[in-house]
């Protein structure tokens, strides 16, 4: 009777310091330890110091992983009945000039514009002409470049003011293996074009005049660069999904590191397919079958994961497709699966 | 005095160690002895030529706990941890080569080797290649109306490692080494046999099935119409050439010469034109011939698997239960070359699951779907998709919640 009654106490003991624990843990958005063995509490109060002391050192040591990141839903853009539906968007690219997004609504041939409130203003198509927008950016005489159509995989130059939509020619590119086929556009302060050339595994890097500049291309090795950034240094930052891999080039387009590898650990990645630079310098992966965001820091250090149940919530991300990062850390996500836009506040 | 200490020591301690490694062994063998008052049939199998080294020494304590154990036949440890305590390598390159044979990368090394004592060599269940027909059914090699001798006569590690290899499918050499050991490629009458072109020096199996064919030269199935008229100049440089194998164009323009159609297959918002290699179409296909459909490299899901490693990886993993009947037939449902849709399906996400009319009864008695019904959460038009997961999921019917839980429940709140 009384061997049971100790029990009881020490059982309730352990309840009472689980709930404790509970909250201290919710406070620092920490993983919740498992039950506390019963000898802590029936026994000692000076082991159940020493365990708290050991928990607290253990939580210092605790890989950062561990630690949700900090992202913040703070708008989810998936039409109304003035613009209509997405269908399949694309990309997204973030004006800072004029504090406007823009979407490429690809199955819908558009460009849709928002506010930075994200109220719609409006669309584009080039008098129906645009098919098919896969990519755009928006240079600084704002002018666009826009992958897309009248036929699919063409780079077109649209300057609105001057009522101008054409065929934007790479001069002087050396030819490759295959014809060119432009896949994700990128564009620096100076606003010179990173292009992603899919047929042929490489980045061209021209002019806003169009003459080729340079290449990044591995010989011999197949890497199939799917995206492209570059920060306000120039550094350019690609990725690779089948090798599950970012490649950092320096602003003169030579290799300066890689890393990631496939896994379904956390800071693995099953299926990468786009990349973003946070203003402070931060490396945004996009994991389109992980329904994730990986942060990582440029030396490839894991830093946090963004993640959730992957599907249609607010807030979760069914087959993501396109991310971007505007200077405010607004993280930018085409949740491609849900068709809509979603927009979330990084940490400053 | 130090040699002294030196001289008389040391033996004393071999000696000593000596005495205790001799007991230890009787000591097993003593064990060993005693397992065999309840377990006579084991008699013979220790006496057998060609038995396990610690069976022969009466040693069953290395592999078995006499008194308890959390593993059947109360073995020490698991066989996928048991059996590599002792084994760490092996003569034909080990057993953590880039190729691993499933058996030795689960551990089931029990699958092909008897633990106690066999009649095989390397107490191998079954003798020689009768071993891999277990599971590589014979009649699933031996497809054809001629078949390799060495496939005949069960020689498969031969050519095989059992193991692990460097090289795909298990071989022991890189694919052009591995047949010119036996075939002497650079005589006459076999380039004369190659149209006069020098064949021993690229892939055999590119056009050759090593097992079995309905042909004679063992050709695989389908081949490429140009080789078929032998018209290798169609692709190549004459025989006579300096560089006969050189291509005679660039990329994947050498294909659209005659496949110009194909071009706009890929002109799609979602297309699987990835270069960065020669020509773009070899990721896939095999430019001379094929035992599959449209000349792909390998069996359909093989290749598509290629790069969507992780995709079976999470489909094939053990809570993946229910899995769709066709999930390795990725074009039933999946274009390969490009799509306006999401996902590269061949039709909307909406009408997919209605291709073929695989699914025609529940486009009748399902849930409400289609235009007018909306996901609450997404605002998008309700499909199939939105509760279940065509690929595969634990819980029945591929939903993607448990259907008694929370599934319903992420739209009707109570």
């Amino acid at each position: 009777m009384n061997k049971n009654l100790i029990c009881h106490r020490a059982t309730e003991a352990q309840s009472i310091k689980q709930v404790e624990v509970k909250v201290e843990a919710e406070k620092k958005s920490l993983p919740l330890p498992m039950p506390l063995p019963r000898i802590f509490f029936s026994g000692s109060p000076c082991l159940c110091g020493t365990f708290f002391i050991i928990f607290l050192i253990l939580s210092c040591l605790a890989p950062p992983y561990l630690f949700s990141s900090d992202m913040t839903l703070i708008a989810s853009l998936s039409g109304d009945k003035i613009m209509g539906k997405f269908n399949q968007p694309s990309a997204i690219f973030f004006d800072e000039s004029k504090k406007r997004l823009y979407v490429a609504d690809t199955g819908n041939n558009r460009l849709v514009s928002f506010d930075p409130d994200f109220n719609f203003i409006s669309e584009f198509d080039a008098g129906g002409e645009l098919k098919y927008p896969m990519s755009a950016v928006r240079n600084s005489k704002e002018q666009f470049f826009v992958i897309g159509g009248p036929e699919k995989n063409g780079l077109f130059l649209i300057d609105i003011s001057k009522k101008i939509f054409k065929q934007f020619d790479i001069r002087d590119a050396p030819a490759r293996e295959n014809p060119i086929l432009p896949w994700k556009l990128a564009i620096d302060k100076n606003d010179t074009l990173y292009i992603i050339d899919k047929a042929n595994g490489r980045i061209l890097i021209i002019d806003s005049d169009g003459r080729y500049l340079r290449e990044i291309k591995f010989e011999n090795k197949f890497i199939d660069f799917s995206d492209v950034r570059v920060d306000a240094d120039g550094n350019i930052y690609s990725l690779s999904t089948l090798e599950r891999k970012i490649y950092i080039f320096n602003n003169k387009g030579v290799f300066i590191s890689s890393f990631g590898k496939m896994g379904n650990k956390v800071n693995e990645f099953e299926f990468p397919v786009s990349i973003a630079i946070s203003p402070n310098g931060f490396i945004y992966v996009l994991d389109q079958h992980k329904g994730s965001v990986l942060t990582f820091k440029k030396d490839g250090v894991f830093q946090s994961s963004f993640s959730k149940n992957k599907w249609k919530n607010q807030g979760e991300l069914y087959k993501p497709y396109y991310i971007f990062a505007d200077m405010g850390n607004k993280i930018y996500i085409v949740d491609r699966g849900n068709n809509r836009i979603q927009i979330f506040q990084g940490g400053k | 005095m130090r040699n002294l200490f030196k001289y008389s020591i040391f033996p004393l301690i071999i000696i000593g160690l000596l005495i205790i490694s001799l007991d230890i062994s009787r000591g097993a063998a003593t064990h060993g002895k005693i397992c065999l008052d309840c377990h006579p049939d084991l008699q013979k199998k220790i006496s057998e030529e060609k038995a396990h080294t610690p069976v022969k020494d009466g040693n069953c304590i290395s592999c078995h706990n006499p008194h308890a154990s959390n593993h059947k036949g109360l073995l020490r440890n698991n066989e996928e941890v048991l059996c590599y305590t002792c084994h760490k390598n092996d003569k034909s390159g080990g057993f953590s080569q880039t190729i691993i044979h499933d058996p030795v990368r689960d551990g089931k090394c029990l699958t092909c080797h008897n633990p106690h004592s066999s009649t095989n060599d390397k107490l191998l269940i079954k003798k020689g290649g009768e071993g891999c027909f277990t599971c590589h059914l014979r009649d699933s090699l031996i497809t054809g109306k001629e078949s390799h001798p060495l496939v005949k006569k069960g020689e498969c590690i031969t050519c095989h490692a059992p193991h692990s290899s460097a090289n795909e499918g298990l071989i022991k050499k890189g694919n052009a080494d591995l047949c010119s050991s036996c075939h002497k490629v650079r005589e006459k009458l076999f380039i004369d046999a190659h149209s006069g072109y020098p064949a021993g020096e690229s892939n055999c199996s590119s056009c050759h099935n090593p097992h079995s064919s309905d042909s004679k030269s063992l050709l695989k199935a389908s081949i490429h119409q140009p080789m078929l008229k032998r018209d290798c100049k169609a692709c190549h440089n004459g025989s006579d050439s300096k560089n006969p194998l050189k291509l005679i164009n660039n990329g994947a323009n050498l294909c659209y010469n005659c496949h110009a159609n194909t071009k706009k297959s890929f002109e799609k918002i979602n297309n699987h034109v990835i270069g960065n290699r020669e020509n773009s179409c070899l990721n896939c296909h095999n430019p001379h011939a094929s035992d599959t459909k449209y000349l792909l490299a390998q069996r359909e899901e093989k290749v598509c698997f290629k790069c969507h490693k992780d995709t079976e990886n999470r489909v094939t993993a053990k809570a993946v239960i229910f899995k769709h009947p066709k999930f390795e037939d990725c074009s039933s449902c999946h274009t390969a070359h490009g799509s306006d849709n999401i996902s590269f399906l061949k039709a909307k996400e909406s009408e997919s699951c209605n291709i073929g009319k695989c699914h025609e009864k529940q486009q009748i008695f399902s849930h409400p779907v289609g235009a007018d019904i909306i996901d609450p959460r997404n605002k998008k038009e309700m499909n199939c998709i939105t509760c279940h997961n065509p690929m595969g999921s634990g819980y029945k019917y591929n939903l993607r919640l448990d259907p008694d839980k929370e599934l319903c429940e992420q739209c009707h709140r109570f």
